[in-house]
């Protein structure tokens, strides 16, 4: 086993390539990088994109002795949570989109170009998207077509038209296509209503046939070319696709739990949420990862309290709204993923080393588990004690929920099914957990059999 | 040739090997076909002021 602190992550460009040290990412930029390294800092570029927020800006360091090729070491600001395309709602990736093509607009204006348009390559920071890949940029040589056109193609606007047109869960397809979704694929899954839009017609179905067409034609003769302002109109329309791709607000599903199936009254609700405050408020926990997070309200009780937060659930319109909800009330320590707790991200790409399981992005500083167990123990019949272990993995402090058997919520997932469940009592939920965790408090939760404990680890 | 309606799209001096060389055409036919809405789009303002120009 490697140590995944202490790792090369390769970059599948000769640029250069990033590595951890202790947990902390530096990028290595190799001699053939140089003179573009040079151009990016050189033109203004790198000041404008920085400014922008559109770059992590990065610190340079010595390089180390000896090697020939190694022309620079440099250090970014660091993500603090590295997230995938996989795990991002539709406005996340749409975000992700559009922030592409304003570096590409703003590279152009400084005589450079993104040679990658990796989804990838780009991170959420305070709620916006930045590109994360410093090396991404080459000088741009008039009459040259996009070259990134053909991955903006297959990382954005394939999988948006996907979830768009189709169903905004395919964005899980890029756990199994790393080099974004090929455009055969998309064409073939998408609606034939959209051979009729020019966007999708002339981006996926044409893109596709041409792909298929032209694969094998020998080596021969000069470079296609195309104009300045050619390509500035290629810009403009990716842009106006992007932009023109809208999912409907989401409903149904676990988005209206809180307000329709919840089994609280009002003051239950209300005595819930102060007493998830005050258990936070005794921790001050730094970092919050907040399970079968729906649409963020506990979210946004943490992150209220100063806590930088990710919001998972395995609802795909909860995490949209959650998304949107946090656009519109500008908390950018809210970070809202679209990840399902009982099958969540592994490690995945090369050798499965390339990008990081979900566990191995914490330990964090404080789970919540709110109305999540009964879902974990009932409805996918996983024994407390694993669940506590799980939890014992993850996280310092837990505040986590007990939904008892005689709950609405409890009996309704038993209506149909055999009760199985003889050690799901608030005894057994308490022994579980006491193998690796003491209780600090905890409380019943007002007008339900519910409680709620505040719990550190052994 | 295998597939003659190709060279609709590639003129023999074009033809240019790279695994994305039909992306390539893709993005080329498109901006010829937008082309012409994004110029107008540049320069609206020169176009409106040159109509208006010409009623007063």
């Amino acid at each position: 086993m490697i140590d995944r602190k202490n790792r090369v992550i390769w970059s599948h460009d000769p640029s250069g390539n990033v590595f951890l040290r202790d947990g902390v990412v530096f990028r290595r930029i190799n001699v053939r990088y140089a003179l573009d390294y040079a151009r990016l800092m050189g033109s203004g570029l790198y000041d404008r994109l920085v400014k922008d927020g559109l770059l992590v800006a990065h610190e340079e360091l010595e390089p180390e002795k000896g090697d020939e090729s190694y022309y620079k070491l440099i250090k970014p600001e660091q993500i603090p949570f590295i997230s995938y395309p996989y795990e991002w709602c539709f406005g996340q990736l749409k975000a992700a989109a559009l922030a592409t093509l304003a570096i590409q607009k703003t590279a152009l204006r400084f005589g450079m170009t993104l040679k990658d348009s990796s989804a990838f390559n780009i991170q959420f920071r305070n709620g916006t998207p930045v590109l994360i890949d410093t090396l991404s940029f080459e000088e741009y040589l008039p009459g040259r077509p996009w070259v990134a056109y053909r991955q903006f193609c297959q990382y954005f606007v394939a999988p948006l038209a996907l979830m768009r047109y189709k169903d905004p869960r395919l964005s899980s397809l890029f756990r199994s296509h790393h080099d974004g979704i090929p455009l055969d694929l998309a064409s073939t899954l998408l609606p034939r209503a959209t051979y009729l839009r020019p966007s999708m017609f002339s981006h996926i179905h044409f893109h596709a046939w041409m792909q298929k067409a032209c694969g094998a034609r020998p080596a021969a003769g000069r470079r296609l070319s195309m104009s300045r302002f050619a390509l500035d109109g290629l810009i403009d329309n990716l842009e106006s696709v992007v932009r023109g791709l809208k999912i409907a607000a989401p409903a149904g599903g676990m988005v209206n739990y809180y307000d329709s199936l919840a089994p609280y009254t009002d003051e239950g609700m209300r005595h819930k949420k102060e007493t998830v405050g005050v258990f936070l408020d005794m921790v001050k926990p730094r970092t919050v990862w907040d399970f079968g997070g729906n649409t963020g309200a506990f979210s946004r009780i943490a992150a209220g309290k100063g806590a930088a937060v990710v919001s998972f659930d395995n609802d795909h319109g909860a995490v949209e709204e959650n998304y949107r909800n946090c656009l519109g009330a500008g908390a950018g320590n809210i970070l809202p993923l679209y990840i399902d707790v009982v099958n969540y991200s592994p490690l995945l790409g090369w050798a499965t080393e390339e990008k990081m399981s979900f566990t191995e992005r914490g330990p964090v500083d404080l789970a919540m588990a709110l109305a999540l167990v009964h879902h974990l123990a009932v409805a996918y019949a996983i024994p407390l004690e694993v669940i506590a272990d799980f939890f014992a993995k993850i996280c310092g402090h837990l505040v986590i929920e007990f939904v008892p058997k005689d709950d609405p919520t409890v009996r309704g997932m038993l209506a149909a099914r055999e009760d199985i469940f003889d050690s799901y009592t608030r005894d057994d939920f308490e022994r579980a957990f006491a193998r690796h965790f003491s209780v600090l408090k905890n409380a019943n939760v007002r007008d339900s059999g519910r409680a709620i404990y505040l719990m550190k680890r052994l | 040739m295998k597939k003659p309606w190709l060279s609709f799209f590639l003129p023999a001096e074009f033809a240019y090997i790279d695994p994305g060389s039909g992306s390539y055409v893709v993005e080329i036919v498109i901006a010829m076909v937008v082309g012409f809405g994004f110029g107008v789009k540049m320069h609206w303002r020169r176009i409106v002021g040159f109509f208006k120009r010409k009623k007063e």
